[in-house]
């Protein structure tokens, strides 16, 4: 893409452009250190990340007064127009993803169950598909490729299945021992947050497509058979 | 039903030896307004023109390839100019009232090509300025000079002028190029209006103009046409990267 006549507005859209890239590193980083802390059950990784969360607030915030600035002063059009009303939409799903980070991340220091039980290995095996999802989806952000995009909404199929079965063996863990009913209760909010972080990334990446092919991405979203709910 | 008002096929424009348009192609529905635009000397301007041959003053320009108004080749030597720039009228940049009264003004076209008693002259020009959006502006002064009054309302004066003597498409050369932001909505409110009966062409610099009042947007580049599409798909994404540019502002 060529640069703009107006360098001043190139600027501003290079900059709302590079705030997305830093959320996204942020977001990324956060819920990697929250399924560490379910790993390690240290307070202070958890304050850490609880101290980071409001940055995202700031970064939400900001990415929304740039993009009002934009719209305001010089009416994007076209590439500009998409790029514009992506990053607002964007930016709130990554900040979606820093409150259930969060949530992991407060709820893994309530768990009681030894750090090396079988549950919480599966949910940090998937947890790590997700983080992979969700760097691939910021890197087809900055690499503004559409293949790269799809590759990840696809993925997330894949995750739902997984989280459905870790579902089902989260329930049984529970009613084999009325004990395990309260750290049961917080894994299968961490298993949901996780695959309400995978979910984030696949709007992201249908963002992502908009912002690349000016369409939405064809076809039915993808979504794993949900083996809980019954239809 | 979809009916095209005009139909350009393989038109070449030549001013002198230079090539001002090269081989275009496109449709105009009826009753749509589709709007032209590109950089200064695209040919933008120059294919308004060809639309009712105001090419034809200058001996050296010349037009090749078919322009058919509801099936009949304008291009045609034969063909009764007079006429046709009654089915084909336009507005230019600047306001261009003639230095006579706001009535006579309206009436001076009509006269032309029709001989009508006082009462329904009088009909004919309240139905003008009615249609323009401007009678209740003139109403009690259309003795007075048309060059009186405002930028904005000289130019509807020029509109109404224009349909005054009922002609199925109007085409506007930057019509609110010189007026004020007041004026240039209520023009391009009028232009809205004037859709239901007319079929319109607007050139116009202003992308945002294009955007906010045009059902399909040509873009145009030294003499190409090099996109053609509803004017949504354009602002969005357009499909060459040529449009994409100039609209955002990264030519060259």
């Amino acid at each position: 893409m060529n640069e703009h006549i107006v360098t001043s507005y190139e600027g501003q859209l290079q900059s709302l452009n590079n705030t997305i890239i830093k959320m996204g590193a942020l977001a990324e980083s956060q819920f990697a250190n929250s399924i560490i802390s379910l790993q390690k059950n240290d307070p202070d990784i958890v304050d850490r990340i609880i101290g980071k969360d409001e940055r995202l607030d700031d970064y939400e915030k900001k990415i929304e007064s740039q993009v009002i600035d934009l719209i305001a002063l010089r009416q994007p059009l076209a590439v500009d127009l998409r790029e514009t009303v992506s990053a607002m939409k964007i930016s709130s799903e990554l900040e979606r993803v820093g409150d259930l980070s969060k949530n992991i991340a407060k709820r893994s220091l309530a768990l009681k169950l030894p750090l090396e039980n079988v549950i919480l290995k599966d949910l940090k095996n998937c947890a790590e598909l997700v983080q992979k999802n969700l760097k691939l989806a910021m890197d087809s952000y900055s690499k503004r490729s559409a293949e790269s995009a799809l590759e990840v909404w696809i993925k997330d199929q894949n995750i739902d299945n997984i989280i459905s079965t870790l579902m089902e063996e989260l329930l049984k863990f529970m009613k084999n021992n009325k004990k395990n009913l309260e750290d049961g209760t917080h894994l299968l909010f961490i298993a949901k947050n996780i695959e309400r972080i995978g979910d984030h990334a696949t709007n992201i990446v249908e963002q992502i497509y908009f912002l690349i092919r000016g369409s939405q991405i064809k076809g039915e979203r993808p979504k794993g058979q949900d083996s809980i709910v019954k239809k | 039903m979809k009916k095209n008002a005009i139909e350009v096929k393989s038109l070449n424009f030549y001013y002198g030896k230079f090539k001002g348009l090269k081989d275009i192609n496109l449709n105009i529905e009826e009753n749509k307004i589709t709007a032209f635009i590109g950089p200064s000397g695209c040919g933008k301007s120059t294919l308004l023109r060809t639309f009712n041959r105001m090419f034809d003053l200058y001996p050296d320009q010349r037009a090749e390839g078919e322009i058919n108004l509801y099936g009949e080749n304008i291009l045609n030597p034969k063909l009764d100019l007079n006429l046709l720039r009654s089915k084909v009228g336009m507005i230019f940049q600047k306001p261009t009232p003639f230095p006579m009264s706001v009535y006579d003004n309206i009436a001076f076209g009509v006269r032309l090509y029709e001989n009508l008693n006082k009462k329904d002259m009088d009909e004919r020009v309240e139905w003008a300025l009615k249609k323009a959006a401007l009678w209740n502006e003139v109403k009690d002064i259309l003795a007075q000079s048309g060059l009186s009054l405002s930028g904005g309302q000289q130019q509807r004066l020029c509109i109404a002028r224009g349909i005054a003597v009922k002609p199925s498409v109007i085409l506007l050369d930057e019509p609110t190029s010189a007026l004020d932001p007041i004026s240039t909505n209520k023009v391009e409110e009028l232009i809205n209006e004037l859709k239901k009966d007319y079929t319109i062409a607007i050139v116009t610099h202003n992308m945002q103009q294009a955007a906010r009042i045009s059902d399909f947007t040509a873009f145009m580049y030294l003499g190409d046409l090099v996109e053609f599409n509803l004017t949504k798909q354009i602002f969005l994404k357009p499909n060459r990267k040529e449009t994409e540019d100039y609209i955002t502002g990264r030519f060259g």
